[in-house]
């Protein structure tokens, strides 16, 4: 089920009386209903893999459970090394089978001993990559000893499967999700509000931002080798807009949605355009993904610690590794080989904690050095998407060629007429709010109703005015 | 307490939203130019020249012959050719028109002309069309109404509904009452009776076809089964007719027949009229989908041939009332093309 769709508009609402009236203060009532409307809502897609959820659902239940009992260091050891095996292999052959299988017959290619092999027929589930994520800092952290194993079953699997960040995250922690769900959640009004706030602004990022973008970025890249340096750029320039807007404003609709039934979703998002530098950049990008690798893949390999051959493995491998959770493409690989090329020389030099607060704190307008750096870091960040966009390397490298050696004499102008003023509203909204939660969370919440009414109006407006007109779903949903 | 507060505020907040939004609709039309605002359309006059054909409707008598469909039908069935063996038509054919807008029109119509047969052509069946280019265009060229509305709901897009708040104030308006559409925009001419001409002698048969695959979409169908049983309350004899297109396009099509297609070649009142008419590609077709004026007249006797066959015909009705439009031009037309 898609948060823009139709059948959500009619899910949400019965879940949420559902939830407060049905539930009423019976704490586990409340979670089988999270729960079950949780499998509905994955099941809508397609109820076969609803078995592939509960499995690893109960797998690391039961895991957490013994990790609990047993204090055998050895036995402690292979439990968890199940949770990963099952999880990850799991992953594995859902979403890297076909890329291993097919870079096989390459390389045997490559040393002239031809052959082919058929691509197994697989469907990835949608999500599979964010909840196994999910349920392995469970097991993980219980292992460590940082979280008691729970012993709720239900609570545990609604964990797992809760509907707002199910399939496009944010990827969230045990230990500050799943004691939501040990605790009886009461109503607030101040929270509810924010949330269908922010659930508004993430709407309006994805139905009008991103889709529309995304019409562009189809048309420019499907003849990137007829168009001119400068439409290529315009072309990386709006993915960038759309990739943010869809993934974003997922990410505020999913943690809109979860205050409504009072939880607190962590921020997987800090207006990351606005970064004056690439490590700031990945600090205020897809923070759930970030943090969940640093604290279990770059923390153990030794972080930063060692010498400066460590600390370029460690940066490649985490940069790496994440270009390869997004997908089993060498466009994905290049793209997080890219930005640990732009990351490494500030942390070599010790200057990737230099920009930790928020640009321009307190004034309305950025300094001509600020601009400059967001604008360069924006760039390099454009140069990144073009590998993560295209289809395959040859059509990266061809992009790029034509961007940077292409004519900058003619630009091939958006098709949709309005779309840059509803890039600059965008932005407008978004620099103004930057020091905040979400766009919407503080901008006009002092007016006068009339005042703040008229801008969420307006907001609403406009997506109706200027949103993509058939369902398009998410571009997170693939990963 | 506070969930109180919360509904309280948000079903207020969804009123303020339901009645201030056409305003905004309206007021983005008026004061910007409309291809600014993406999700509202207004083709007064557009393809097709629905329009010139509605208004024609308003004052047509009865009919023997009722044609229905696309762009396959009103560029397709030539009243002209009926009325010369002897049918009387109307050929209320639109562009992209779909199910939807298909049940729409035979309800608005089907008392005023009381057609003995209705030919139906149902590539909008086949071709899983959405609907909305068709609702957009009864929007603009015809009065917006509780049907209208009903239809864009069926819809269900954005698009639609749009333009049907900003259409239903032009009509409130007068805006549009003066309209006059041009009946010949070249290579186009409208020919009454709701045909429209094509006379471009260049050929462009290289669009993609699509696929049948896939099937309608299930408001779609449930209007079409709803359109065919009103037929039969009506005791009107209707036929199922899949226009001719070039010989690619039709095998793309049908490339991976779908379930709607299997359930009309099951039908006995069905008939592909493809691949019997002895038509050709490059002589009797100007793009994938539409025949040129000499495939016209070569299909539409094909056609009634097939139906005469089949003892789908009713006796002609020749009355000189139905039947004395146009007969000198036809004559004329039939004797160049030989």
């Amino acid at each position: 089920m898609l948060f823009n769709s139709i059948d959500f508009v009619v899910f949400l609402p019965i879940v949420f009386i559902l939830y407060w009236w049905v539930g009423g203060n019976d704490l586990r009532r409340r979670n089988l209903i999270l729960l079950i409307a949780s499998y509905v809502f994955y099941g809508w897609w397609d109820p076969r893999f609803l078995v592939l959820i509960a499995f690893s659902t109960l797998l690391d239940y039961f895991v957490g459970v013994r990790l609990g009992s047993t204090s055998d260091a050895r036995s402690r050891k292979h439990l968890l090394w199940t949770s990963l095996a099952v999880n990850l292999g799991l992953l594995g052959y859902f979403k890297y089978s076909n890329f291993f299988l097919e870079s096989f017959v390459d390389a045997f290619s490559l040393f002239g001993q031809p052959f082919s092999i058929e691509r197994l027929n697989i469907i990835l589930p949608v999500g599979i990559s964010f909840y196994t994520f999910q349920t392995l800092s469970y097991s993980i952290d219980v292992y460590r000893n940082k979280l008691q194993p729970t012993k709720d079953p239900v609570a545990f699997a609604t964990y797992v499967s809760f509907f707002p960040q199910l399939v496009a995250g944010p990827i969230e922690r045990a230990e500050k999700l799943l004691p939501q769900f040990a605790s009886l959640r009461t109503f607030r009004y101040d929270m509810a509000v924010d949330g269908a706030r922010q659930m508004l602004w993430g709407l309006f990022k994805k139905m009008v931002i991103a889709d529309n973008c995304a019409f562009e970025v189809d048309r420019i890249f499907g003849q990137y080798h007829t168009l001119g340096g400068a439409t290529l750029l315009l072309g990386s320039v709006l993915f960038a807009f759309q990739i943010y807007c869809d993934f974003s404003g997922y990410s505020d609709i999913a943690i809109g949605c979860a205050r409504l039934f009072g939880f607190q979703l962590m921020k997987n998002f800090a207006f990351p355009y606005f970064s004056r530098d690439i490590a700031e950049f990945w600090r205020r990008w897809h923070i759930s993904l970030s943090t969940w690798f640093r604290d279990y893949l770059y923390v153990p390999l030794g972080g930063s610690r060692g010498g400066t051959a460590m600390k370029v493995r460690n940066t490649f491998i985490i940069f790496i590794v994440s270009g390869f959770w997004h997908g089993a493409n060498w466009t994905f690989l290049a793209w997080g080989a890219l930005n640990a090329f732009f990351f490494l020389p500030l942390l070599l030099s010790g200057r990737n904690r230099t920009h930790l607060g928020t640009v321009a704190h307190g004034r309305w307008l950025p300094g001509a050095n600020e601009l400059v750096r967001m604008l360069f870091t924006f760039f390099l960040t454009c140069v990144a998407w073009v590998f993560f966009r295209a289809r395959d390397m040859d059509q990266a490298l061809g992009y790029l060629r034509g961007m940077f050696t292409g004519s900058y004499t003619e630009i091939s102008a958006p098709t949709m007429q309005s779309l840059p003023y509803l890039l600059v509203f965008f932005l407008l909204l978004e620099w103004a709010g930057r020091e905040h939660e979400h766009a919407l969370e503080r901008t006009g919440n002092r007016w006068p109703r009339l005042f703040r009414w008229s801008l969420h109006i307006g907001i609403v407006s406009l997506i109706g005015l200027f949103m993509a007109t058939g369902e398009t779903p998410f571009i997170y949903f693939q990963f | 307490m506070e969930m109180r507060r919360f509904l309280q505020q948000f079903a207020l907040f969804a009123l303020a939203c339901g009645l201030l939004y056409p305003l905004v609709v309206v007021a983005f039309s008026i004061f910007l130019p409309l291809p600014y605002v993406k999700n509202v359309k207004h083709p007064l006059g557009g393809n097709g020249h629905m329009h010139t054909r509605l208004l024609e409707l308003e004052g047509h008598g009865p009919v023997d012959v009722l044609f229905l469909g696309s762009s396959h039908t009103y560029r397709g069935f030539d009243p002209r050719i009926w009325e010369q063996r002897g049918y009387s038509s109307f050929n209320l054919g639109s562009s992209s028109q779909s199910p939807v807008q298909t049940e729409l029109l035979v309800k608005e119509c089907l008392d005023q002309l009381q057609p003995r047969l209705v030919v139906y052509e149902v590539y909008g069946v086949l071709g899983n069309l959405d609907g909305v280019e068709s609702a957009l265009d009864l929007i603009a060229n015809r009065k917006v109404d509780l049907a209208c509305l009903e239809m864009v709901l069926r819809v269900g897009n954005m698009l639609a509904f749009n333009s049907m708040i900003y259409g239903t104030t032009r009509q409130l308006l007068g805006v549009d009452q003066n309209f006059t559409e041009v009946r010949s925009i070249p290579p186009d001419r409208y020919i009454p009776g709701g045909y429209v001409q094509h006379e471009e002698t260049t050929s462009d048969t290289s669009a993609a076809a699509g696929t049948s695959a896939g099937g309608p979409k299930a408001f779609q169908w449930h209007a079409f089964q709803r359109t065919l049983a009103l037929f039969k309350e009506r005791g009107i004899l209707a036929v199922l007719v899949e226009a001719p297109t070039t010989r690619n396009f039709h095998q793309e099509l049908h490339a991976t027949p779908s379930e709607v297609d299997q359930w009309l070649r099951a039908k006995p009142n069905f008939l592909d009229m493809n691949g019997v008419t002895g038509l050709a590609d490059s002589t009797h077709f100007y793009d994938r989908h539409h025949l040129r004026q000499q495939g016209v007249i070569l299909f539409n006797n094909a056609l009634i041939d097939s139906l005469a066959g089949r003892d789908l015909l009713p006796s002609p009705h020749v009355d000189a009332r139905r039947t004395n439009l146009g007969r000198s031009i036809m004559h004329r037309m039939l004797v160049n093309v030989r």
